[in-house]
């Protein structure tokens, strides 16, 4: 069973019109499962996503994908840096899934230190990306565009 | 978790002693502090059965459960403590497929991948300091 099978039809799908297939190819390129439906590119993609402003499209032309850019199953979100203004557009997926992990306190006072530490005071979140890199890691081909903390 | 055990088997514990598992001394007995579950076996303690056995029952417990067979003693701490996630159903499934690939239970599979990137992180801090 390929990996593909495992989220297939469960994951963030964006929807684009296929004029903008240099995003199309680049989202290709990470490994997403791409299709052309009705004049529309479809990426699935299981988890958080960010797509960066290509060398070819300028800030108007980028600014019209978002706007155009349909997502299914979570939404999409504008970023701009805050120094150089270089915009991202974030796809975040719905999480509608709760998971419990049991810990001892020691345990949990271990990630607890190491999650402060790295990630924002917050646990849940460098644990869920800790696990994201896991899983998702291996089949995306670029996992470091994987958006670290949503 | 704390266990106690009497002086005589300090040799045991202070083979097993590093930054996560103390050992300290106090008057007729050992104290060993362990912050995993952690087993021991009869092999590496190199004990005939029967004294293994002795041993498993001279040990008294605080903040968790000792369970013991003929050839292995095993501290479980309690688990007072949940870290719940959101995820999404494809990220679920991803891991539960992950899991499964290394044959362990799904919330097993998540408490190791957390648990070792922890003790990684701390022990290269200890290595940068």
């Amino acid at each position: 069973m390929s990996s593909e099978n495992v989220w297939r039809g469960k994951g963030v799908r964006i929807k684009f019109p296929l004029k903008y297939d240099e995003v199309a190819e680049d989202l290709r390129g990470l490994g997403a499962v791409l299709e052309a439906i009705d004049g529309y590119w479809v990426v699935e993609i299981p988890t958080s996503i960010a797509i960066p402003l290509l060398p070819s499209m300028d800030k108007n032309a980028f600014r019209e994908f978002f706007s155009e850019a349909i997502v299914e199953n979570g939404r999409k979100r504008w970023v701009e840096d805050e120094e150089t203004g270089i915009p991202t557009i974030e796809i975040i997926p719905q999480r509608r899934r709760i998971m419990s992990i049991r810990l001892s306190e020691a345990e949990y006072a271990m990630i607890k230190h190491v999650a402060q530490r790295l990630c924002c005071n917050d646990t849940t979140v460098w644990a869920r990306n800790l696990l994201i890199k896991e899983a998702v890691g291996k089949i995306l081909k670029r996992s470091h565009r994987l958006m670290p903390f949503h | 978790m704390k266990i106690y055990a009497p002086i005589e088997y300090k040799h045991i514990f202070e083979k097993m002693a590093s930054d996560l598992f103390q050992v300290e001394e106090r008057s007729s007995e050992v104290i060993f502090t362990c912050l995993f579950p952690l087993s021991i076996s009869r092999f590496a303690v190199q004990l005939p059965p029967r004294e293994f056995v002795t041993f498993a029952r001279k040990l008294k417990a605080s903040g968790g459960v000792i369970k013991y067979s003929r050839n292995e003693i095993t501290f479980h701490p309690f688990m007072k403590r949940t870290l719940t996630i959101k995820v999404t159903d494809g990220m679920l499934n991803l891991l539960k497929k992950a899991s499964e690939r290394r044959g362990q239970k799904l919330r097993t599979y998540c408490r190791n991948i957390l648990l070792k990137a922890a003790i990684d992180d701390l022990e290269g801090d200890e290595g940068n300091e």
